[in-house]
């Protein structure tokens, strides 16, 4: 019925010629899949950024971001048009990350707390020479719900209202997790500076 | 790097962290390229598995009844005339309108409470 519905909305044709994201998802429940390659090229990047920076471990990130693109080929169905695919993918992806931050406490006390936080910190934030690494460096020491905040901010931008989607929080708490993260990033920057040039 | 400014410079400037390789040909292998996950056969929606669910038990009903009550053929057509006289009489089909009518009245009028619109902006 949906395959239907899909070939009523999508003209067929032997190559995509669509090129927002709504029509990609129509021409992949059209059966066309390769539609929905060109979205896994759009977005992977950032998802993988996403997952990276909620993570904080290359390899989940990895399995995480893996995870969110089969879900959400899984559900394209419930896609809607109204919203943006990007806020959709990466709310996806967060809860992917959410469950397995969520699997990591439970297994705080064992093998698992070593791989929680393989980040540097702000003690080794010296030993970063390159500006984007130090960057970096200092937003993995953020708090986990300050650092989702600040890698939806660098991933979307001013887009207060698509941030407070995907993270569902109210607009108000997204602002103000938003200004402390930036206050924390400060404070460790300039910590991290201090300490460089002393 | 003193203030937030800078601090949003360096963030948009931050570029993205390159993917591992082979993530997205593992992606693809998992969604766009693997025929047996193709979302068409992904399960149908609520309401078309109600709708199903329904007739299908209405059909067994109607079987089992014309089986092992050999009247019950007489007695369905014989309920069938008396609600088709039923629906026939203009009282029943004047009833019937202003119901209808008050439906369409009530979907068209709004009553939920409007409220403001929440403005992004920058803090």
């Amino acid at each position: 019925m949906a395959g239907l519905r899909a070939l009523v909305t999508v003209r067929p044709g032997p190559e995509i010629t669509v090129d927002d994201d709504p029509s990609l998802v129509a021409a992949t429940l059209a059966g066309r899949h390769e539609a929905f390659g060109t979205l896994v090229e759009r977005y992977d990047r950032a998802v993988y950024n996403l997952c990276l920076r909620t993570l904080r471990d290359v390899e989940e990130a990895k399995d995480a971001t893996q995870e969110a693109f089969f879900k959400a080929f899984r559900s394209l169905r419930t896609y809607r048009p109204a919203a943006k695919f990007s806020t959709w993918i990466f709310s996806i992806a967060y809860h992917a990350c959410c469950d397995r931050l969520a699997r990591r406490k439970r297994y705080s006390d064992g093998e698992m707390a070593d791989r929680a936080d393989p980040s540097p910190g702000p003690a080794l934030l010296t030993e970063q020479q390159d500006e984007a690494s130090t960057l970096r460096a200092a937003i993995d020491g953020l708090p986990e719900k300050y650092r989702a905040v600040i890698t939806m901010y660098h991933l979307q931008g001013h887009q207060y209202e698509e941030i407070a989607r995907v993270l569902e929080l109210p607009m108000g708490t997204v602002k103000t997790h938003l200004f402390r993260a930036k206050e924390l990033l400060r404070r460790q920057l300039a910590h991290a500076a201090g300490e460089v040039t002393d | 790097m003193n203030d937030y400014d800078d601090i949003d410079r360096a963030l948009f400037a931050l570029p993205l962290e390159a993917p591992p390789q082979g993530l997205r040909e593992s992606i693809l292998r998992s969604t766009a390229y693997a025929p047996q996950l193709a979302p068409a056969t992904t399960p149908a929606y609520l309401w078309e598995s109600i709708g199903v669910g329904v007739s299908l038990s209405l059909t067994v009903w109607l079987a089992i009844a014309l089986v092992t009550n050999p009247g019950f053929a007489a007695q369905a057509s014989s309920a069938l005339i008396v609600f088709g006289r039923f629906l026939a009489d203009p009282a029943t089909l004047a009833w019937l309108a202003v119901g209808a009518s008050a439906t369409v009245c009530l979907s068209i009028v709004n009553l939920r409470p409007v409220h403001a619109r929440v403005r992004s902006g920058r803090t």
